[in-house]
């Protein structure tokens, strides 16, 4: 360093023989350690004020190094004034080499700080997982002694660190004989390390804590065991979860093995992975647990199995369930017996299809008695059909003679009356005159009066019932009508009975239907004659018809403000042959049974509310258009 | 031409150097320091200063010395700045820093 002096920059003493440089002018190197010694001194008090706060130690080593650093810079400045440039050389090599050393140690000082800090911080982190790990932590010394125990742990068994550290740990467990045997055998080395395993913890307050245990060995420098480091896991929680699973499984078990019905689960081979009681009875298994890997072609006869297997396969294939198919099976004892089945695919967690699940009820009862019925009413349309046979060849071949009757009867009114022409005179004169008289004029007229009257009526009721076993051989051509234009069709033609009887006729706008147009014609001219016929006198008659669509049939409504059907008639109006007033209405009693067997013919109904003095609505539902 | 070559200043640069090369090598944890960028270039304006004086005694002797000298001045400044940026009065990052 061939500094020269900020002393130069003043009078420097002429007796210097070993100046440098001529005191001449302005010397910049003077001016620059100067300025070095200046940013000394500073840097110094600003340190000092420091110290005397709180500096840390490393500070404090920075302070006394700069401190010599700036005191040497002083001494070699003062040196070079004195003009001792010799012993300037020495003290320039001293501080030259000082400089550097106080900058490595500066940075030294501070970064072995900055590691200490990392370190602490590291421990500190350390302490702080350990402590507030999710897991309890213990670790054991070579006695099974409890040597250092995490806060999680703490909290776990509501022990403090002074209440454990030091036990055995076997004394916190709720099985403590079992518990020393495996820590000792561990500690012994009989037992290899790193098992996971349950055991019950006793907490303070009593209670139990299931947990987990991880274990691992400490070893000593020389590879012996010098303790147990454990970790403990609570699975209270986890416990719960199983006993609940636990008696979930317990009670489908219970529920399914108590079913009637068949219910079962099969991998995608078709093998039996679960089954209950009930199909283990059809297949003769004895237990469900027999089942268990087994398929239908074990039991059943081989063409009954590759159907169940075929239906089994196309569940899982087309991913859609068979719901509700009736399908045969052989009970053990040879018995033909029919079950309802319903099979579903059955998904993994993953959504995957793994097999199906199969519900089937016995339903060979039902079956036994839908063939019984069908047999029934196979028996009875047969008998149906005889009868409407018997009645039309009756009502027919049963009016010939009746013609014979009225035919006769009156020739045989004719002849008395040309008998009793012809015998008048000698009747007068004999002694039996009156009686032959009244014979002649009251008595035969009429007794064949009533002869009469009774052929026409019985020739009237054989024309209804005709027509009645007729219906039955009409074709129905069911066809979309328009009610509007039917009604008015039946309105106009009753057009003078509706006069006659005083009565107005309101017809709404109606709903169209599928029917025989002929057929609902008459339908509806029955109801407005059956109305009219039954007006109450005493006010003049209203019929109102309407009509609307509901549940996707057409429903329409005659309704009158009549008489009125007394609620022990109304169900019997339907009856052939039931009248209400006989005796005052005509008619032959068959016009609503003629209509109710029209609809039958048409999938319609017919009924009536009524009370009696205020009038009836006669409700007809039909197939909506 | 006559070169002069000190031992102590060859010394100097050395460990200098040495230094150099620490503050290189943990460059990533000096720079937790708090203004350290001052720290570092008051370190380098030295280590500049002490390469000068070994290259004053190959040429230019005066200029060079003169460099030498304004480096070490213009250095011990910026040691002051970061003494009084680090431990001056009122500073919160000086205890976290040391």
């Amino acid at each position: 360093m061939h500094a020269a002096s900020v002393f130069d920059l003043i009078a420097i003493p002429a007796s210097n023989v070993n100046q440098v440089e001529p005191s001449t002018g302005f010397k910049p190197v003077a001016f620059f350690d100067l300025i070095t010694f200046v940013a000394s001194i500073v840097t110094l008090i600003i340190l000092l004020k420091g110290w005397k706060r709180d500096l840390q130690p490393k500070a404090k080593y920075v302070f006394l190094g700069f401190l010599v650093f700036t005191l040497s810079y002083g001494l070699f400045l003062f040196i070079e004034w004195a003009g001792i440039t010799k012993a300037l050389d020495r003290a320039e090599d001293i501080i030259g080499a000082l400089v550097p050393m106080w900058w490595a140690f500066v940075f030294y000082a501070f970064l072995a700080g900055m590691v200490e800090e990392e370190l602490r911080e590291r421990e500190s982190q350390f302490v702080e997982l350990f402590d507030n790990a999710p897991i309890g932590y213990h670790e054991l010394d070579t006695q099974g002694r409890i040597t250092r125990v995490n806060r999680t742990e703490l909290e776990m068994l509501g022990y403090t660190a002074e209440e454990m550290l030091g036990r055995p740990v076997w004394e916190f467990s709720a099985d403590k004989k079992k518990s020393r045997d495996t820590v000792t055998s561990k500690l012994a080395g009989d037992i290899p390390p790193g098992r996971i395993f349950e055991r019950t913890f006793r907490r303070k307050d009593g209670n139990t804590l299931p947990v987990l245990v991880g274990v691992r060995l400490l070893r000593g420098k020389a590879g012996n065991i010098s303790g147990i480091r454990s970790t403990i896991q609570d699975i209270t929680k986890r416990k719960k979860a199983e006993e609940l699973l636990a008696e979930e499984h317990n009670l489908l078990r219970t529920l399914i093995d108590n079913m009637p019905d068949n219910i079962y689960v099969k991998d995608k081979e078709s093998r039996f992975i679960v089954a209950n009681i009930a199909v283990a009875h059809l297949m003769g298994a004895g237990t469900p647990e027999s089942l268990i890997g087994k398929t239908d072609f074990d039991f059943y006869p081989r063409e009954l199995s590759e159907k169940y297997y075929a239906d089994g396969q196309k569940v899982m294939q087309t991913e859609r369930p068979l719901v509700g198919q009736e399908e045969p099976a052989v009970d053990p004892e040879g018995h033909r017996k029919w079950f309802s089945t319903t099979k579903v695919p059955l998904r993994d967690s993953h959504g995957k299809i793994v097999g199906i699940v199969g519900i089937s009820r016995d339903i060979t009862a039902r079956k036994l008695i839908e063939t019984d019925r069908e047999k029934l009413l196979q028996t009875l349309a047969f008998k149906n059909k005889e009868l409407e046979s018997i009645l039309y060849v009756t009502s027919h071949d049963l009016r010939s003679p009746l013609v014979n009757i009225q035919g006769f009867s009156s020739e045989l009114s004719r002849c008395c009356d040309l008998i009793h022409a012809a015998l008048r005179d000698k009747i007068k004169a004999s002694d039996i005159s009156e009686e032959v008289e009244t014979a002649f004029n009251k008595d035969v007229p009429e007794a064949l009066e009533y002869i009469l009257t009774s052929a026409r009526k019985m020739d009237s009721l054989l024309s209804g019932l005709l027509r009645l076993s007729r219906l039955g051989q009409v074709a129905v051509e069911i066809e979309r009508l328009d009610m509007n234009a039917i009604l008015t069709d039946v309105t106009k033609n009753m057009e003078f009975q509706v006069k006659e009887a005083g009565a107005t006729v309101k017809l709404e706008t109606l709903p169209e239907c599928l029917g025989d147009s002929s057929q609902i014609n008459q339908i509806f001219s029955n109801i407005l004659d059956n109305a009219l016929k039954y007006l109450d006198e005493t006010r003049p008659g209203v019929i109102h018809i309407y009509g609307k669509i509901e549940n996707g049939r057409s429903v329409y409504c005659v309704e009158d403000n009549g008489v009125g059907i007394a609620p022990e008639h109304q169900n019997k109006i339907f009856e052939v042959f039931h009248r209400l007033e006989p005796d005052k209405k005509k008619g032959e009693g068959l016009g609503l049974t003629i209509v109710r067997r029209i609809l039958d013919r048409h999938n319609g109904k017919i009924w009536v509310e009524s009370e009696p003095g205020k009038g009836s609505k006669f409700y007809v539902s039909l197939p909506s258009a | 031409m006559e070169y002069e070559i000190f031992e102590n200043e060859i010394v100097m640069l050395l460990i200098g150097v040495g230094v150099s090369i620490f503050i290189q090598g943990n460059r990533r944890r000096l720079k937790n320091l708090p203004a350290s960028n001052i720290l570092v270039t008051g370190f380098c304006m030295m280590l500049v200063s002490w390469i000068l004086t070994v290259l004053e005694g190959f040429f230019w002797e005066t200029y060079l010395n003169y460099l030498e000298h304004a480096f070490y001045a213009f250095g011990t400044i910026l040691v002051a700045v970061w003494c009084w940026k680090v431990f001056g009065s009122g500073r919160e990052t000086r205890k976290e820093a040391l």
